[in-house]
């Protein structure tokens, strides 16, 4: 048979088999029989060497638009093929449950903690962290409070041995914070201001129940320049208390006593639950006390060698574990410590 | 403390309620957490700060209402009719060397004749207003004085006196006292002891002792009225464990000039209620005591500590109402004599805090006027955060254990550290500073005994001695129930995240503690360990009764914090393929996959990436080997890597390690 002829049954069966091949595998083998590498185009092609000179150019061009046409089909019918694969594939079912890893979690201790220092940060504080095992010094005597005074009274601690204990406050980084900046700077006129906040562990020989705790997280800030007032902290203290509980969030001072400060107060915000109209949280007072302030006790500055007469200083003190338990309405403070993932999953 | 509605408004005349009144008074800094009502009577329940002593006594409070509200007080009544005898031919005080330094004003009266019986129903109803109960009308008066002026009293019966008179003296060293209560003490030299001519009959200002007390038989009371040295009392009491109604009020330090006026109340109170008559003056060893000091306020200084202008005329009234006498006046400040009931005002601070108190802190402005200031993030903030983040991002849940645990915990896992057990432990079953984390996950692992599959981690301090003194560190610990394969892989993650990927080196260490042994791995970075990981060991699995042996793993994040890489540089993505090849060996048992990859590295040009395949134990090896197989990956940065290349670069390796670990085959 002439060559031609041989290429049209060629194209011919080649466009059948293509077209009957229903399934990609199949399509496959018909592309391999007819234009694989040595497939039965190839074999047609090397005949062409044998064709007499006229024809040679013709028989070319004939085939070379046989193999284009049959590539063109080859590919619709792949693609049609593909196509129909997925359109066969089962569908997506979204009522399912998804699918993903199991989710750990932050402590709620510590997001509070970043809460509250990320607010600090923000409003230009720098955090600071102390030992918390302490000498009598740091912990009582430069935060004034003498041996022979009554306020030593309130303040017991864990004793380690004759020169540790446990400290019972985070105030202790202030005067370790002031000691370091006065060993620097000098605590006379050249003094750069100070702006810290120090979050950490605390502990006080208290026995166990549902409020207390011997080991509890508190919060504490300073800041010292050469013109803060007692308006400064009252304003610093609303707004952050507004960013904590909310734009709406009301701040009282009412006068209290801390050895370390004078004057002090205690800072109530109006009640987050009851909006200050009374409820049970608040015991119907409608405020809530959420921690202590005052300006720096010029005793306090005497004991760390900073000029009290050229600066003044505010400090505020926060308990973490109590503002977690209001904030997330938890009961007993037990909670914190215990890990059930029950309870460290909700957060 | 509690305070009578009724006993207040005898001393002021204020027309507020008593919910008004308890409002107020908070408002000024004295804590009225409940108000109860009892016969008629209203019960303010108050909390006094430390530096309040004058809040102890309604008295005081009155004052201090009277303050708020402009009011006058109305002092109680101390006129006496002394019909006796003069009280000197009567008794007498004598102080030993020493003594009056404890005991700057001992005063004495003596009333004679009395007959000790119930009290009438007002007195009984006034002390059950504040909780007390009636014993009869001698001791009921001195409490009430006591409740009332903050003066506390003592009444002798006179005939239980040996001699009839007192001698303040000072302790013997290791003097013998018991206390009219049961309660026992050695004495010490700096202690006041109150004695008749022949016994001591109390420790001065804390306890009675030998029974010297008043009883329905007393005919004649001699009444003690003094002013301890607050520090002498705090100090008595404090060492003898023994405390009282006075000694809380003498060491927190009552009024000195109230000593002899609170005295002669209680007299004519004891007269008028129990008969008898009164000696002729009274018994006083510093009549001359005069506590009131003058303190100035600079008006500049109340503006600059404040925030806020309180003009001069204001401040003058409320010094006024404060009961201060102004000695000095000009544009500059004020100087005033304060009463002798006030003695926590001693600096200007304090006046100026009387000033914001009775001014009113809701007049204080929110000022927002703090100059910028740039807040530095600690590289440990910094670093809690990231490793705190990427862990739970994989699935461990955050614990916060107690910093106290049992004894027998660092023994397990921190054998070499010595720990603090603290003397006063709160529970007795954890009187020790931890000095390892890993143990208090197990007990986290045991409490969720129900879970499955439980990831946890923990970042915290341990405490130990150390040779300069107490030494904390910073620590994470991991536990994971898939195994010690997911705790280094999350080690090794958290290292990424930091900026410290492929920097650690991993040496075995078959003994590491608490460990099961064998399973153990440590971390090795700039020449140190710093971090431990390996499978449960038996022990602590028994120790926290687990059903498994969860992977554990322990790190001190001190150095990762410094070493944190905060700025990465960029690395050009690949832009020619790269040519895996995989390579399959026996082993002898020994050879871990750190030892083997770091030969494998240095032998490898090109090599982007090894990553461990699998281990094979089982049949076809020779005994003591086991297999393992690698994958590599090859690239080079300016071409197309050739198989021949690749395959050279393979067989290199292959032979490193096959000269490396006599006895290994390719598999």
């Amino acid at each position: 048979m002439a060559l031609l002829d041989e290429l049209e049954v060629l194209r011919t069966a080649a466009l059948n088999d293509f077209g009957a091949a229903h399934a990609p595998e199949l399509l496959e083998q018909a592309r391999v029989e007819y234009l694989g590498r040595s497939g039965k185009l190839k074999v047609l092609m090397a005949r062409i060497r044998e064709e007499p000179p006229a024809g040679k150019k013709q028989a070319g061009q004939r085939l070379n638009a046989v193999k284009a046409e049959l590539e063109r089909i080859w590919e619709e019918r792949k693609l049609a093929l593909a196509a129909a694969v997925r359109a066969a594939a089962p569908l997506f079912d979204p009522s399912l449950p998804g699918l993903t890893q199991d989710r750990g979690s932050l402590h709620p201790l510590t997001q509070a903690m970043d809460n509250f220092t990320g607010i600090f940060e923000r409003l230009g504080f720098t955090i600071r962290y102390g030992p918390e095992i302490e000498d009598v010094f740091h912990n009582f005597d430069a935060l004034n409070m003498p041996d022979d005074h009554p306020v030593r009274d309130q303040a017991d601690t864990f004793v380690l041995d004759s020169r540790s204990i446990l400290r019972s406050q985070t105030s202790t980084v202030q005067i370790r914070v002031m000691e370091e900046h006065v060993r620097e700077y000098g605590g006379g006129a050249d003094m750069p201001p100070i702006r810290i906040v120090s979050p950490g562990r605390t502990y006080r020989p208290d026995a166990v129940d549902a409020t207390h705790h011997y080991s509890f997280s508190q919060i504490e800030g300073l800041a010292v320049d050469k013109k803060v007032a007692f308006s400064d902290l009252k304003g610093f203290l609303a707004l952050f208390a507004r960013e904590t509980f909310g734009p709406d969030t009301a701040t009282r001072f009412r006068p209290s006593f801390f050895p370390f400060t004078e004057p002090s107060a205690e800072l109530d915000i109006s009640c987050v639950f009851c909006r200050g109209g009374g409820c049970r949280v608040c015991k119907q007072g409608g405020w809530v006390e959420i921690g202590g302030c005052g300006m720096v006790d010029p005793n306090v500055f005497r004991a760390v060698g900073i000029d009290g007469e050229l600066f003044t200083g505010f400090a505020f003190g926060f308990g973490i574990e109590r503002l977690a338990m209001f904030m997330l309405g938890i009961d007993d403070i037990r909670r914190f410590t215990e890990n059930d993932l029950r309870f460290l999953g909700q957060f | 403390m509690l305070l009578s509605y009724n006993w207040l408004r005898e001393l002021v005349p204020t027309r507020s309620t008593p919910r008004e009144l308890g409002a107020l008074l908070t408002r000024v800094g004295l804590n009225i957490e409940e108000i109860t009502s009892l016969n008629g009577d209203f019960t303010l329940i108050a909390e006094i700060t430390t530096n309040r002593p004058d809040w102890l006594c309604h008295l005081g409070v009155a004052r201090e209402i009277a303050a708020v509200e402009g009011l006058p007080v109305r002092l109680p009544e101390t006129a006496l009719r002394e019909t006796g005898p003069e009280v000197a031919g009567l008794s007498s005080v004598t102080l030993m060397p020493g003594a009056a330094e404890h005991c700057p004003r001992y005063t004495l009266r003596v009333i004679r004749g009395v007959r000790a019986g119930p009290s009438p129903a007002w007195l009984r109803d006034r002390l059950a207003a504040i909780g007390q109960h009636s014993i009869n009308n001698i001791v009921d008066v001195t409490n009430l004085v006591c409740f009332e002026m903050n003066q506390p009293l003592h009444a002798f019966d006179m005939d239980k006196l040996a001699d009839k008179r007192i001698v303040l003296r000072l302790a013997d060293r290791g003097e013998p006292f018991a206390a009219i209560t049961g309660e026992e003490a050695r004495l010490e030299p700096d202690m006041l002891v109150i004695a008749d001519a022949e016994k001591s009959v109390a420790l001065a200002g804390v306890k009675g002792g030998a029974n010297t007390e008043v009883d329905g038989n007393t005919v004649n009371v001699l009444l003690e009225s003094a002013y301890f040295n607050p520090r002498s009392i705090r100090s008595a009491a404090r060492r003898t464990k023994m405390s009282s109604e006075s000694s809380y009020r003498y060491e927190r330090g009552i009024d000195p000039g109230m000593t002899e006026r609170a005295s002669a109340r209680a007299i004519a109170l004891m007269r008028e209620l129990a008969g008898g008559e009164s000696a002729k003056g009274v018994i006083d060893t510093n009549p001359g005591l005069n506590e009131s000091r003058e303190v100035a306020l600079r008006f500049s200084r109340c503006d600059k500590l404040l925030g806020f202008r309180v003009p001069p005329e204001e401040i003058s009234r409320i010094f006024h109402g404060l009961g201060l006498t102004e000695t000095k006046r000009d544009r500059e400040g004020v100087s005033a004599l304060v009463p002798s009931f006030r003695q926590d005002l001693k600096r200007e601070v304090d006046l100026i805090e009387e000033v914001a108190r009775l001014a009113g802190y809701d007049r204080i402005p929110e000022n927002i006027n703090l100059p910028l200031a740039l807040a530095h993030e600690m590289p440990e903030t910094r670093a809690s955060r990231i490793i705190r983040r990427a862990l739970a991002g994989l699935g461990y849940h955050e614990c916060v254990t107690d910093s106290f645990v049992p004894a027998a915990w660092g023994g397990m896992f921190a054998p070499d550290l010595p720990a603090y057990a603290v003397e006063n432990p709160v529970n007795a079953l954890r009187p020790v500073l931890r000095t390892a984390l890993a143990p208090s996950l197990l007990e986290v692992r045991q409490t969720n005994r129900l879970f499955q599959n439980v990831r946890l981690f923990e970042l915290g301090r341990i405490y130990c001695r150390g040779r300069d003194g107490p030494v904390e560190r910073d620590r994470l610990a991991i536990l994971d129930d898939r195994g010690p394969r997911f705790v280094r892989g999350a080690l090794e993650t958290v290292f990424e995240t930091l900026g410290l990927a492929g920097v650690a080196e991993v040496r075995p260490n078959p003994a590491l503690p608490g460990m099961a042994p064998g399973s153990g791995g440590e971390l090795f970075f700039e020449g140190g360990v710093f971090a431990g990981f390996g499978e449960t060991g038996t022990e602590a699995a028994n120790h926290f009764d687990l059903p498994n042996r969860p992977g554990l793993g322990e790190a001190e994040i001190g150095l990762l914090v410094r070493a944190e890489r905060k700025v990465r540089a960029y690395r050009p993505l690949p832009r020619f393929p790269g040519v895996r090849r995989d390579i399959s060996l026996s082993l002898p048992e020994n050879i871990g996959w750190d030892r083997m990859s770091s030969i494998a590295k240095r032998n490898a040009d090109w090599l982007e990436h090894i990553s461990f395949e699998s281990l094979y134990r089982g049949a076809g090896l020779k005994p003591g080997f086991k297999g393992m197989a690698f994958s590599m990956l090859f690239r080079a940065a300016d071409r197309s890597l050739t198989d021949a290349e690749a395959n050279a670069v393979r067989d290199r390796v292959v032979q490193a390690l096959l000269a490396a670990f006599p006895g290994s085959e390719i598999r």
